[in-house]
């Protein structure tokens, strides 16, 4: 499969392959507690 | 670990002990080695058809796994067909990494690389994974240090924000050119002694030379927020190293210009205290604004003079006015966008990043 068209499951939340789907909530997870901090 | 009847540490410093910087501030965030990069993730799961064996283009990255932007930029290069790796500070410890010296390549782990275009933030030494204080992680260290500022400079590869001119960019020297550029600034003085260090009256603000975050053990990062100079600090209460000590400038509201390749993406934040930012997030309202052009000008033309193409200025509103406060390279922007429910300069960086690797690829083949 092409990076683009990976790309785009993820964006649709269609992600099939279970261990991909692991690393999509890991993300979404990291995403939502990293909200409150900043860097700079 | 026993207290005393006051909460402290037997032995420890008192509050009032502390350096000044580090009293009261409790900000601390752990940052977990966590490989977050979702072209990693998929290259590493075999899911990406693989070329045909020559050298892949692509973005290198050198950041810390929790640097969002950086997790985002790779999904965003991803739609585009472009390949992103990642050197991340908190995960390179037995990275299998090599790196040509005669041709533009590397080999990390199995992958043949060519990049075309750096880009260094994040990537801080305090969180190389190794135990401090110890031979074989000062060596670890040592040498992570020297072969990131060389994958960060070589003239052969493109770069955001330039290490060999950004590195230097500290806070001070901000002020002054920010200054020759016609920018209000604070006034400002440098010391250990900033009880009786008051330039421009009674009221200031003191702040780090340094970071914001420090990271005394990896993974373990502590905030070092601007505070207000107590009016009451007349002592001459040393401090182990120097600060910044700057006149409180009263405003009517704060400024975020991200500077992206040649635009400005503005918010106004408004805030009570200066460490909210950090502390209290969820009390600073941030709201997408516009600046004039007298301004932006000037940022864009401090930006050209400093080489960076992605930063972020911070300036305060008095009046018609602005004062510059600071500028950072290694800049967060989901934190603003998150707060603005704006998601600008994230398509700004992206659409910059992935036109700059488009023209780096076609001169490349034009040669």
């Amino acid at each position: 499969m092409s990076l683009e068209e990976l790309a785009a499951q993820l964006r649709r939340g269609e992600i099939e392959d279970p261990a991909l789907a692991q690393y999509a909530a890991e993300y979404a997870q990291a995403g939502q507690s990293f909200r409150s901090k900043k860097d700079d | 670990m026993s207290r005393s009847a006051d909460g402290r540490v037997p032995g420890a410093p008192s509050e009032a002990a502390r350096p000044l910087l580090l009293q009261g501030q409790d900000y601390l965030f752990r940052s977990p080695p966590k490989c977050l990069d979702f072209q990693e993730q998929v290259h590493r799961l075999g899911m990406v058809d693989e070329g045909d064996g020559n050298p892949q283009p692509c973005v290198l990255v050198l950041a810390r796994a929790a640097d969002m932007e950086m997790n985002e930029l790779s999904i965003a290069l991803a739609e585009r067909g472009i390949r992103m790796a990642r050197i991340d500070a908190d995960r390179c410890v037995d990275l299998p990494l090599s790196v040509y010296t005669d041709q533009p390549l590397i080999e990390l782990d199995r992958w043949l690389l060519r990049p075309l275009l750096v880009w260094r933030r994040h990537f801080e030494l305090s969180a190389v994974p190794v135990e401090p204080g110890t031979l074989a992680g000062a060596y670890a260290v040592d040498q992570w240090a020297s072969v990131a500022n060389w994958l960060s400079s070589r003239s052969d590869w493109a770069h955001v924000n330039p290490s060999r001119f950004s590195t230097h960019l500290d806070r001070l020297t901000q002020l002054s050119d920010a200054a020759a550029f016609g920018l209000r600034v604070p006034r400002t003085a440098v010391t250990t002694r900033p009880g009786r260090t008051r330039p421009g009256g009674a009221h200031c603000i003191v702040k780090t030379a340094g970071r914001h975050l420090l990271e005394p053990r990896p993974g373990v990062q502590h905030g070092l927020f601007p505070r207000p100079l107590e009016t009451s600090r007349a002592s001459d209460a040393p401090e182990p190293a120097p600060v910044i000590v700057q006149e409180y400038v009263p405003s009517d509201t704060e400024l975020r210009v991200f500077v992206v390749g040649e635009r400005c993406i503005a918010f106004q934040v408004d805030k009570l205290d200066p460490a909210q930012l950090w502390v209290d997030p969820d009390a600073v309202r941030v709201t997408p604004t516009s600046v004039p052009s007298s301004l932006s000008d000037r940022l864009l033309a401090l930006a050209r003079h400093w080489r960076v193409q992605v930063a972020a200025f911070d300036l305060l509103v008095t009046g018609r006015d602005h004062v510059f406060l600071e500028v950072n390279v290694n800049c967060d922007w989901r934190w603003f966008e998150h707060r603005a429910g704006d998601n600008s300069v994230s398509a700004a960086v992206h659409d910059w990043v992935a036109l700059r690797f488009k023209e780096l690829l076609g001169a490349g083949r034009a040669r």
